[in-house]
């Protein structure tokens, strides 16, 4: 279930500690700021730790980030970052084949799951905090020692398995190949994004011992990863314990983070596109955004929520309830290192067209220059912006749990403690903000891609 | 912010637990990469680990209003937010033969206008306050939700009352409500897991059964529906007596209390019992209905049998089984099409519970040249399932797994609350989950091994295809698994 409430005020809690008195009363809902407590070192080998301690339930969260992703990739090993990140799961040494999930699984893992995007990859399991230490000897067989263990038969397993998880998720889902050709013009080769994390079969077919070797002494270093422990346990434990399995590893200086100017999008491109699954015709237009955290991106998150996302959200009563051309309809604003993007989708309504839908696109974000976002529009945004954030925080590990925050702040601000700047970063976004970044992104130079399903005339 | 849009994850679907025997020593390397120090031998030994400490469940309070309102409160010290849901017992259950759909629609219809404020008001409303709110119809049951933080409580009941209280059923918002849903009906036969999971319930119950549609309906049944009956649907179903308010937040039960005698204190309406669910019984599989859609690079392949209502003493056991043929990562099933054979993404299986008849299902997208094979290996490890019965370690593991989870699963107020629901609409204990590890405990090795091999039939497992005919159809044949009827969609 998804659920977005809000409202920035914010009661602080044993859990989320307060920067300003406020009260620990969890029914007062006097504004105050909200933190996640944490302690980070390092460890000789450059391994980043933080600790986050909450022990009101038994379960302690462990993410493992790893700083690579899509964007470390090289011409011809497009979706290696994810196809390495399978590898993860196979045989190390100490613990032997298939027991990975096997023992999580076991010892009552929840939220059990390895991730790769655009800029990172990670790892993440919440499990009973008397387990911490297992996930500990799991988490560094890994990351010291998986090579000693690694074979071509389970190489050649997983390229199949990510092959299939293309099938699934590209090639044989509604509008999958709609929106691989969108990334692909977004960002045109060479640029590393181009292989939409998920990489092309011959390139994911290509993959060799030798590249995982590599990838791995470059990347997978301890110096190139961050380790986050948040919920139940004892602080001088949790550190024995990390220097325990983590402080002999070692490896590679961290590898140089890998600066790539986001491509600019010179011209308007428009891109007529059969779509061999879906029924329904979608358009999509994207616009080149802020890379991620940079200034601007707060108001275009706010903006893509004026845009879409409530019934009188200016988009979504033009399309969905008065004219009703739309079967779904979304804006939204994607932050990455090299290059975000601002995104408006629409499925078309059976008997209505796409040229119906785009018309009424174009003429929506016309009338929002005329007559800007409101007070009460821009305070709706800004409310759902919040509690999305707010809501996560409920949890330790997980997506958009405590754990995550962490390491996203971490990653992206090299600070882990940003969450009340992030709140902060939303809050004071002004109309004259919003007004002002729709004039500077949304202009004429976008990519609009128009998927016709096959065999169906437009 | 998007960080999610373009993520991939190792698994497709969260599961829960293991697989057969064959204990996994490392395979010998090729080139060994990396060097293991003969100092840190004792990293080959797993950590023995200290005494769990006692799982932290929800504790769920009871109390009932004069008109007959059930309220479960779980009160909870984490952020001071607050997830409300008025559940209704019914649902797309108590759909009218060739209506399927309805009490889907005539739930999407709470939400719109009320009688005080038009639709467009009304989530303008809900957005000021920062809340969210959600109206659903499913099987069993009826749900409107609101959720937010705990200071505006009294804002959001009162939102939530005039929603499922005094709908307004006006005819535009019907047409718009209507529509919609056709069109997204439409729009999930191009998917080829929409496709099969419409047709899935028919092929299992029966298409007369109550459970014999998708609760969304079809194209063709929501195309007959009308206001009226979405009126009538509400008037015969949404009774206090039938309800039930469930909390879970920073707010006490008296103040949950309090707050609902306010806003739904005075809401009063008789309604007629429910009727019970009609037994589904398990059937012969005759043949492997095949859905063709030219040019799939995968097939997409469900099969499932009818099983017994909640309740049933069987329940446990197969729950454990379940476990060890499909419901978990380390499974039979995944360990073997994914991870041995290498022709999917995912397979993984499910034992559903109802008020009535519950199902078993099982699934995977399997690569389109491999079907068969696939098909024939799904097949295999249900019969594993009696020659090769579950052993002492896969069904401790599971239980394991089942047990050691508890705590995270209730770690966010939505998941409590939904377990409230549940509790509620199937009657069970307020101490159902403090008591379900006693539940697992007393399913043992000879009972699992006798739900393994009763409910894991091959014979009576229906067959459903979603993929290329020309590519599969030879192969598919050559099973014996039953004549293929490839249908077009």
């Amino acid at each position: 279930m998804k659920r977005t409430p809000s409202l920035l005020a914010l009661a602080c809690t044993a859990a989320l500690g307060c920067k300003t008195t406020g009260t620990m009363d969890p029914k007062a809902g006097d504004a105050a700021e909200v933190s996640i407590p944490h302690e980070m070192y390092e460890l000789d080998n450059g391994l980043e730790v933080i600790l986050h301690q909450d022990t009101r339930l038994p379960l302690v969260a462990v993410s493992t980030w790893y700083h690579v992703g899509a964007i470390d990739e090289v011409e011809g090993r497009s979706g290696f970052a994810h196809l390495f990140e399978h590898m993860m799961f196979q045989a190390s040494p100490h613990v032997g084949e298939d027991q990975f999930f096997r023992i999580l699984e076991q010892i009552g893992g929840t939220s059990l799951n390895g991730t790769t995007n655009f800029d990172r990859t990670n790892y993440f399991e919440t499990v009973p905090s008397h387990e911490l230490e297992t996930v500990l000897w799991l988490e560094s067989d890994r990351m010291g020692f998986l090579l000693a263990s690694l074979t071509k038969k389970a190489l050649d397993v997983q390229i199949g398995v990510v092959q299939n998880e293309r099938r699934q998720s590209v090639e044989n889902r509604e509008y999958g190949l709609m929106d691989e050709k969108l990334t692909q013009t977004l960002y045109p080769k060479p640029h590393p994004y181009y292989g939409s994390v998920i990489g092309s079969m011959e390139d994911i077919a290509a993959a060799t011992l030798d590249d995982v070797r590599e990838f791995f002494r470059t990347y997978y270093t301890p110096a190139n990863a961050t380790l986050v422990i948040a919920g139940d346990f004892e602080t001088a434990e949790a550190k024995a314990l990390v220097q325990k399995y983590f402080g002999t590893l070692t490896g590679k200086p961290k590898p140089p983070r890998r600066d790539v100017p986001a491509p600019k999008i010179e011209e308007a491109i428009r891109i007529d596109f059969e779509e061999p699954v879906a029924k329904l015709p979608k358009i999509s237009i994207a616009w080149r955004g802020p890379s991620s955290y940079e200034e601007d991106t707060a108001a275009l998150d706010l903006l893509s929520h004026v845009i879409s996302g409530t019934r009188s959200a200016r988009l979504d009563k033009r399309v969905s309830h008065d004219e009703q051309i739309a079967q779904s309809v979304t804006a939204y604003f994607q932050e990455h290192t090299s290059g975000g993007v601002f995104q408006i989708d629409l499925v078309v309504r059976p008997g209505r067209t796409l040229a119906e839908a785009e018309a009424a696109i174009r003429e929506v974000l016309a009338g929002l220059e005329k007559n800007p976002p409101t007070a009460a529009e821009l305070k709706r945004a800004q409310n759902s912006q919040e509690t999305s954030i707010v809501r996560g925080l409920e949890q330790l590990g997980g997506f958009g749990g405590r754990a995550e925050r962490l390491q996203v702040y971490n990653h992206y601000l090299g600070d882990p403690g940003r969450v009340a700047w992030d709140l902060e970063r939303y809050r004071s976004v002004t109309i004259d903000d919003l007004k002002r970044v729709q004039k500077k992104y949304l202009n004429d130079k976008s990519v609009t891609i128009l998927a016709t399903p096959k065999g169906a005339a437009e | 912010m998007i960080l999610e849009a373009l993520t991939l994850m190792v698994v497709a679907v969260p599961h829960e637990s293991p697989e057969h025997a064959a204990p996994a020593a490392a395979e010998a390397s090729e080139v060994s990469g990396i060097e293991v120090p003969a100092s840190e031998a004792w990293r080959a030994e797993r950590p023995k680990v200290g005494e769990p400490k006692p799982p932290r469940l929800p504790k769920y309070e009871q109390v009932e209003l004069s008109n007959g309102l059930t309220i479960i409160v779980a009160e909870l010290d984490t952020l001071p937010v607050m997830s409300f849901s008025l559940v209704t017992k019914g649902g797309a259950m108590l759909d009218p033969k060739g209506g399927a759909g309805l009490a889907s629609i005539t739930y999407e219809m709470i939400g719109e206008s009320t009688a005080k404020l038009s639709a467009l008001e009304f989530s303008d409303a809900i957005a000021d306050l920062g809340a969210s709110f959600s109206s659903d119809g499913s099987r069993d049951r009826g749900s409107v939700s609101i959720s937010g933080l705990s200071r505006n409580a009294d804002g959001m009941l009162e939102l939530l009352a005039a929603a499922a209280l005094t709908p307004r059923f006006d005819p535009a918002d019907f047409e718009r409500v209507k529509n919609q849903r056709l069109a997204s009906l439409i729009r999930r036969r191009g998917s080829p897991q929409g496709l099969a999971f419409e047709q899935v319930p028919a092929l299992i119950y029966g298409a007369e059964h109550p459970y014999g549609h998708p609760p969304t309906g079809s194209v063709d049944s929501v195309k007959t529906l009308t206001l009226d009956q979405a009126k009538a649907f509400f008037e015969r179903t949404m009774s206090p007596k039938h309800s039930a308010l469930l909390a879970a937040g920073s707010l006490s039960v008296d103040e949950v209390k309090a707050l609902a005698e306010k806003h739904l204190g005075a809401w009063k309406r008789d309604v007629e019992p429910l009727p019970t669910v009609p037994a589904a019984a398990p059937k012969k599989r005759e043949k492997l209905i095949f859905l063709d859609k030219p040019g799939s690079p995968q097939t997409m392949t469900i099969i499932g049998r009818p099983l017994f209502e909640r309740g049933h003493p069987d329940e446990a056991a197969l729950t454990l089984a379940n476990d060890v043929y499909g419901g978990a990562f380390s499974s039979r099933l995944n360990m073997n099409l994914r991870e041995d054979k290498a022709i999917t993404y995912g397979a993984g299986s499910q034992a559903a519970f109802r008020l009535g008849t519950g199902v078993f299902l099982a699934y995977s997208a399997i690569r389109a040249d491999a079907t068969a094979l696939g098909l024939k290996e799904i097949f295999a490890e249900l019969e594993g399932m009696s020659t090769k019965p579950p052993t002492e370690e896969e069904v401790g593991r599971a239980r394991d797994a089942l047990i050691k989870s508890l705590s995270g699963t209730f770690e966010r107020s939505g998941a409590i609350a939904s377990a409230a629901s549940t509790i509620f609409v199937y009657g069970l204990p307020l101490d159902y989950y403090d008591k379900i590890t006693a539940k697992y405990d007393a399913a043992d090795l000879e009972s699992v091994r006798a739900a393994a091999k009763k409910y894991f039939d091959p014979s009576v497992m229906q067959v459903l295809m979603v993929g290329d005919s020309a590519v599969v159809a030879m192969e598919l044949q050559k099973l014996g698994l039953g004549d293929l009827e490839v249908e077009t969609p």
